[in-house]
């Protein structure tokens, strides 16, 4: 390995953060909305695992591994040389970028289609109504709460709720992309 | 100061597995602290709705309440949790593997990631049924390897 190899690039790894995060950010939302479609759309079948729920798992294998791709993208085409530390950095910084993208761009889309929320929970409220042995209370309170959950404050403190355990598996992921692809580096 | 740092470097391991027992815990849900299941939108199935579905016909129960993650990512992070106590227990053993698997652990990780996608898809296209128990055990291996090859990050440089 010559010592070119091991020269940083001019490229800002901030810069590839910030564009994995949105890309992942507006991807997963984008796909969280149009299975939200698909569920608005649909027959209630009385079933959980609709439409949202089948893009509800390629987002989770997105969301994850979005840490594990910067970093990778970030040794190839920035600095091959990375600490566990600048990893797990990586892996915060990527998981803040797509909670943010993901809240901006779904209030965006609440403004550019006000019905969408009233049909996502008109539509689930359908679904419950098909399942046998579901009380009206149960019913009624999973109303409320999904109202709640599509105001701006129940947007924002879902995204800050979640974005805790998001960090966390996207430090996991970036840490196992510095083992494959970095070379070492002090911590 | 030696013995200061050495036992700082004993103790990060026994902490990181601690922090991963506490992740745990708290994926067992709503029922470590309700009698009656909670509503929806419950602070514990947010906590984790980026990364994992919670399906209720693929989620264990705790204490007849549905837990936070479903069976696959309850053993995604029993697998950590254990790794990482392994990993704070018997130090030697971890040592051995990273110094002769080391870069071979990352890639069975991954490999063993691959395996729960081929799951997924099979399941999907009715190739097999996949049971609670099946899901659960294939994120244990996950678990366990991803955190097997990245055990180093939990140690303080000597």
């Amino acid at each position: 390995m010559s010592d070119q190899d091991l020269t940083p690039s001019t490229g800002s790894s901030f810069s590839v953060i910030l564009l994995y995060g949105l890309i992942f950010g507006i991807l997963s939302t984008v796909l969280q909305i149009a299975m939200g479609y698909v569920q608005i759309n649909s027959e209630p079948s009385g079933s959980f695992f609709g439409p949202t729920a089948i893009g509800s798992v390629v987002v989770c294998f997105l969301t994850a591994f979005a840490g594990f791709l910067a970093v990778r993208a970030i040794v190839k085409e920035v600095n091959p040389v990375m600490s566990f530390g600048q990893g797990s950095l990586v892996g915060v910084q990527i998981a803040l970028v797509i909670t943010v993208a993901s809240v901006a761009l779904s209030q965006v889309w609440y403004l550019i289609d006000p019905g969408y929320a009233d049909g996502i929970i008109e539509s689930t409220i359908a679904n419950m109504e098909q399942m046998p042995g579901v009380p009206d209370e149960a019913i009624d309170s999973t109303f409320e709460s999904l109202q709640k959950q599509f105001t701006l404050a129940g947007v924002v403190q879902t995204a800050a709720i979640s974005a805790v355990v998001l960090i966390i598996v996207n430090v996991l992921t970036s840490l196992l992309a510095v083992k494959l692809f970095a070379q070492k580096d002090e911590f | 100061m030696m013995q200061r740092t050495s036992r700082a470097q004993r103790l990060a391991p026994a902490l990181a597995a601690s922090f991963f027992t506490l992740l745990w815990i708290f994926t067992l849900g709503p029922g470590l602290y309700l009698s009656e299941p909670p509503k929806v939108g419950h602070w514990h199935y947010v906590a984790f709705s980026a990364v994992c579905h919670a399906l209720p016909e693929r989620t264990y129960l705790f204490n007849g309440i549905q837990m936070a993650v479903n069976s696959r990512c309850f053993g995604i992070f029993s697998g950590l949790m254990w790794g990482a106590w392994l990993h704070a227990l018997i130090p030697f053993f971890a040592l051995w593997l990273e110094k002769s698997w080391s870069k071979r652990l990352a890639w069975m990780a991954l490999g063993w990631f691959t395996i729960q996608v081929i799951d997924v898809a099979g399941n999907q296209l009715g190739l097999w049924t996949n049971t609670l128990d099946s899901r659960a055990f294939l994120g244990f291996g996950f678990g366990l390897f991803l955190l097997y090859s990245i055990q180093e990050a939990f140690r303080l440089p000597t």
